[in-house]
């Protein structure tokens, strides 16, 4: 039985040489020192072997670190760090430093974690309670699951047809869970702030669902790894740069970033629906739009950026491709963290009507490009 | 099904609940009637300062908003009554330190009223320089949080790093950053050198320059204009029902400034503009105000060229209009235990944010002022403030709560 | 206070075997809550602005009490700022710390005697106290960088060494002999007289003005007292009628309300000045007019119907001297004040004095 898991586990697992390779000390004509491979050590021990077999196989290794809970982790540190600094720079001063001075206070952000992680939770007397601590642990499964779908390079969980499709189906509950979020705090700015949710919700994942249709249309398939592939030659956003545009644009106001900031403007509603978390499940929350911004980041350069394309690093194995998606990704999120350096927030109504009108307005004239490219079959001609 | 519950281990303290602030008690039913959201914003919250502003929210749109201001109410009218005249000047200035010197230079004028005294014409230029400082300061202050208020955190930045050339301004002359209790009865405490006035120019210069980029960042950005233009409208008739004052009342179209219709100090040999808009909307109110900056630089200037023409020293009088050079010695002695004729002295300020009305009541025989009468540009337009905001969103709270500056401390006093 | 709870937290950072971690935790994020409390939070703004960039050792300014855990009480905490201060408190988790700036919250500054303030550390506990009237950004800076060490150390230190004086070397006696203190420089008047008597002036257009309104209201005593300055007075029931005629003539706003008590003579003046936005002649003037009220009955209507501007500082005066201006919808309602205060500018609410004790 555990020979059959580790048979399964090892056929289809990530190769990263790097780590599988062994490290030659010296080498002359008739001797060789060398230290096996870490893998290979691990290899004869009974449990561990199957330990390690299942962290390096491909849809555990594809959750749990790249481009899963590992890399949204470190892409959360560094874009708080970077977002924290970037507006610092912008604004004349320095930002987090001082903690550790040598690399610019990057650790900054683990600071402030470790702080909410030691902090008192207090559980209001008007909270529904059960609710308002479940729910912050419930977010994990719309993060973690489109994970599933989506590939990075060579290494993914599972190969649907449908990728791109389920992971934007799972990626919008995350507002779902907002709301819910918003309710069970019970509290009247938590109310008013679910009510923003809610309502940005319906006037952004219409067109964010049309511009990601318009470019499966161009594309003939719904499936990331095809979609990479043909982008091989030009990038979707060349192809297709309403359907980028639109996309960019309901990015910015699903994670509530800069000017749509609005379901959780701190000035007006104060955080809305996690007005009244503390320590470590305000931790949880807050981080909630950072990992909802690095996903549709992640679509974004699958769906226009030639995804995992770029020049092969042979020393990484599986893991080239699955870095160049993160560091495409991060780009775009450091893009969308800029923002909030030099622009004010809309109000509601306004974010509302730009959502409804201009926006959908540009996602059909995406959608329609779109089916235009489609029906000549453009990718046949590249 | 029931709700099951999880024991949480810390109560609250008995006593929190009678911590609770006093809400009008009929406002609760009242909003039941009509299916209105009470928001109680402040004085702890992200968008309100040292007040608590009760909402009533009809969906989206503000019925009503009803102040609940005093969180700051230090009782500086009764203060003044237990004080020596010149004691007061510090206590004055405290409801609004950015604006130090126009708060101290209403209640020195009422004594110098009173007493019948002319200012050296050297103390006049100084104080008219630095109440434009202080206006500078200030303006760029409320832009700051303006700013802030609408999210735009480089908007806060900016102007802050600018206020602190006027903060620079104000310990250079005065000693003091912010608190510079620089204008006594008769004149100011000290002189001006040439160098601090080269730098007052420099530093006019350096903002005038950086408020470009300031421009171009936020006054100009689509969506601060889409935050601002066309909300909390005052019109013209509103704006004076409710009498609103200073760059809120020009920016409805009236054009008040008190610097021009009841001219101190230096003011009428000047040349500077009443910046006057006519929208009436926070856009406007904000325009005003930026502009006024402006103008303020230009007066700067003026007085630094006149102050530069001028021999040094001479920059206070005393009771009998002696000259001094100084306000060392003589000059405490005369005004220290001050006391003034019987009678009622009015006197008028434009203050940063708009007129400054001090009333000294004095009934001729103590060294205390009878009754002081303060009112702040911040208690004024307070009405004309919550008027604005009936039929705003609930969004717009910020942006015409940051659109009038509103300070809390200078309201209550 | 009945607990240390600024030990208990420094306790809690500095116990268990992750002790290092949660100590580093809380020392770089001590994020300070947006209560804004009085006039110091100008330097604290300037604090965390460019200028000086608090943000350097990881102090952010955050909106909500719940996701912070220092609370930065900048001044003066009055009557009705103390509940909101101490409620702010209470909901924030645990590690919490407090730091104090300005002269005001340390024993007042210079409104220790007033009737509406109180004193913070009576409410809740503080780390450190930043002295100072306001002090400078450097100062909070190095509060916030103390407030780091204790965390680290877990003992209080203050920044500030002071020079020990003998005081009865200095002042060349002995200290705790009987001295007779010295005379206290205020000099108020035993009965005082409120005399507003007419002044001569040049000035044309007053004088016409004068005039005319001689003639409106001939029941009515009016003169100037200035230049541009008009005083009006007369008797109590014809306080509405000369509003009225005053609003006729073009003056459309209030510039102040102001009682003045008489104890002695057992009246209060209520003195409405007004003045003109849309009559451009007018715009300098301010007429005034008295009239007085008796004491024990302080009723007199209210001219909310003619100047709607009138309203806030009708109900200031109600809060200050219990002067019910009838048909005002709020009388009898606290505004500015704390509920426990109770018509504090009248003559007979005393205010602590000054005391001298020693002179040189």
């Amino acid at each position: 039985m555990l020979s059959y898991l580790l048979e399964m586990f090892r056929q289809n697992s990530v190769g990263i040489p790097l780590i599988t390779r062994k490290v030659v000390l010296y080498h002359t004509a008739n001797k060789i020192a060398y230290i096996p491979p870490l893998t290979s050590l691990f290899a004869k021990i009974p449990i561990l072997n199957l330990i390690v077999a299942l962290i390096f196989w491909k849809p555990f290794f594809a959750v749990l670190f790249a481009p899963g809970l590992v890399c949204i982790l470190i892409a959360i540190l560094f874009i708080i760090w970077f977002e924290r600094k970037v507006t610092a720079r912008v604004q004349w001063r320095y930002g987090p430093l001082e903690v550790s001075r040598n690399v610019g206070g990057i650790i900054q952000p683990m600071a402030d974690g470790m702080r909410y992680f030691f902090q008192e939770v207090i559980v209001h007397r008007e909270a529904h309670k059960p609710y308002f601590l479940q729910f912050p642990l419930i977010t994990f499964l719309p993060v973690l699951l489109p994970i599933l779908v989506i590939p990075a390079g060579t290494i993914y969980a599972i190969n649907t047809p449908y990728s791109i499709l389920v992971a934007i189906a799972l990626i919008s509950l995350i507002p779902m869970i907002i709301v819910a979020i918003g309710w069970a705090s019970n509290s009247k700015y938590a109310y008013v702030g679910s009510l923003r949710e809610a309502m940005m919700y319906f006037s952004y994942e219409i067109v964010l669902m049309i511009a990601a249709m318009s470019m499966v249309i161009i594309y003939g398939s719904a499936n990331a790894i095809e979609i990479v592939k043909e982008q091989s030659t030009i990038p979707g956003i060349l192809l297709n740069p309403f359907a980028a545009l639109a996309f960019f644009v309901a990015i910015a106001m699903a994670t509530s970033r800069f000017p749509f900031e609005i379901p959780e403007a701190d000035q007006e509603v104060v955080f809305g629906p996690f007005i009244e978390y503390t320590g470590i499940i305000f931790g949880v929350v807050m981080t909630l739009a950072y990992e909802k911004l690095y996903l549709l980041c992640m679509l974004f350069s699958i769906l226009f950026l030639g995804g995992w394309n770029g020049p092969f690093i042979p020393p990484l194995g599986d893991l080239s491709p699955a870095l160049w998606l993160f560091l495409k990704t991060i780009g775009l999120m450091m893009i969308f963290v800029f923002f909030r350096t030099f622009y004010a927030r809309y109000r509601l109504d306004q974010a509302l009507k730009i959502g409804w009108s201009k926006l959908m307005a540009l996602a059909m004239v995406a959608l329609i490009t779109g089916l235009g490219l489609g029906a000549v079959n453009v990718m046949g001609w590249l | 099904m029931d709700e099951y519950s999880i024991p949480v281990p810390v109560k609250p303290p008995a006593e929190i609940e009678s911590l609770y602030l006093p809400v009008p008690p009929w406002l609760e039913e009242k909003s039941k009637e009509g299916d209105e959201l009470v928001l109680f914003v402040g004085p702890q919250h992200g968008g309100s300062g040292h007040m608590r502003l009760i909402v009533r929210v009809h969906g989206d749109v503000i019925r009503e908003v009803i102040p609940d201001p005093g969180f700051v109410h230090r009782g500086v009218e009764k203060l003044a009554e237990n004080k020596l005249y010149i004691q007061n000047i510090p206590l004055v200035e405290r409801p609004a330190i950015m604006d130090c010197i126009n708060m101290s230079l209403g209640y020195v004028r009422a004594i110098e009223k009173a007493l019948d005294i002319e200012v050296p014409e050297r103390a006049k230029y100084i104080r008219t320089m630095l109440a434009e400082v202080c206006r500078i300061g200030t303006h760029l202050y409320d832009a700051g949080i303006l700013s802030v208020f609408l999210g735009h955190t480089t908007g806060f930045m900016w102007p802050f790093a600018l206020r602190e050339l006027t903060c620079e301004i104000l310990m250079r002359v005065s000693g003091a950053r912010i608190t510079a209790s620089y204008v006594v009865p008769g004149g100011v405490r000290r002189d001006v050198d040439r160098g601090t006035l080269n730098f007052i120019s420099d530093a006019m210069t350096y903002i005038q320059q950086k408020s470009k980029d300031f421009e171009k960042v936020f006054i100009r950005n689509p969506v601060t204009i889409a935050r601002m233009k066309d909300v909390g409208v005052l019109s013209r008739k509103e704006a004076i029902k409710y009498g609103v004052v200073g760059p809120f009342l020009r920016a409805s179209g009236v054009e008040y400034d008190v610097r021009a219709v009841e001219p101190y100090d230096a003011y009428d040999e000047l040349t500077w503009d009443v910046i006057v808009a006519d929208d009436g909307d926070s856009y406007s109110r904000f325009l005003v105000r930026v502009n006024e900056i402006q103008q303020s630089i230009g007066i700067v200037r003026q007085c630094v060229k006149a102050l530069k023409d001028m021999p040094e020293g001479k920059i206070a009088v005393d009771t009998k209009g002696k000259m001094l050079d100084s306000v060392k010695g003589t000059f405490f002695r005369t005004f220290g235990r001050l006391t003034l004729p019987a009678g009622e002295f009015t006197t008028l300020t434009e203050a940063s944010r708009g007129t400054l009305l001090y009333t000294i009541v004095s009934d001729g025989k103590s060294n205390a002022p009878y009754r002081l009468r303060v009112v702040t540009p911040g208690w004024y337009y307070l009405k004309g403030f919550m008027e604005s905001l009936k039929g705003c969103r609930l969004a717009d709270l910020q942006a015409v709560y940051g659109s009038f500056g509103y300070f809390p401390p200078e309201a209550d006093r | 206070m009945k607990k240390d709870v600024n030990a208990e937290n420094i306790e809690f950072l500095s116990s268990g075997l992750i002790a290092p971690i949660k100590k580093w935790g809380a020392k770089w994020s001590l994020w300070a809550v947006h209560l804004v409390t009085s006039c110091c939070g100008v330097e604290l703004a300037h604090a965390y602005a460019s200028g000086y960039d608090a943000e350097r050792w990881g102090s952010l300014n955050f909106g909500m009490m719940r996701q912070t855990n220092l609370i930065i009480v900048e001044g003066t905490i009055t009557k009705k700022m103390a509940r909101a201060l101490r409620i702010t408190w209470e909901q924030m988790p645990d590690p919490k710390f407090v730091i104090l700036i300005g002269a005001c919250g340390i024993e007042g500054g210079l409104f220790w005697n007033s009737y509406h303030i109180t004193r913070p550390w009576k409410i809740i506990p503080i780390d450190y106290f930043v002295p100072g009237c306001p002090p400078t950004p450097e100062g909070l800076i190095s509060a916030i960088r103390a407030l780091q060490k204790k965390i680290e150390s877990g003992e209080a230190k203050t920044t500030a060494k002071f020079r020990e004086t003998d005081l009865a070397k200095l002042l060349g006696t002995e200290v705790g002999k009987e001295r007779k203190p010295p005379k206290p420089p205020l000099k108020i008047a035993e009965k005082p007289e409120i005399k507003i008597e007419p002044k001569e002036v040049e000035w044309e257009f007053g004088k016409k003005l004068i005039e005319e309104l001689k003639n409106k209201m001939p029941f009515a005593e009016i003169f100037a007292i200035d230049i541009n300055r008009i005083y009006i007075k007369t008797e109590s029931k014809f306080y509405e009628k000369v509003a009225e005629l005053l609003e006729s003539e073009g003056f459309d706003h209030v510039k102040s309300l102001n009682v003045i008590d008489l104890p002695h003579e057992n009246k209060f003046v209520v003195e409405c000045s007004v003045s003109s936005y849309s009559v451009e002649e007018l715009m300098p003037v301010i007429v005034t007019f008295s009239v007085e009220i008796p004491r024990d009955k302080p009723r007199i209507p209210s001219l909310i119907r003619f100047w709607p501007s009138i309203d806030y500082q009708e109900r200031e005066m109600h809060d200050f001297f219990g002067v019910w201006f009838e048909g005002n919808p709020w009388m009898g309602n606290k505004f500015l004040l704390a509920p426990e205060v109770e018509t504090p500018l009248r003559k007979d609410f005393k205010l602590e004095e000054p005391s001298y004790v020693l002179e040189r």
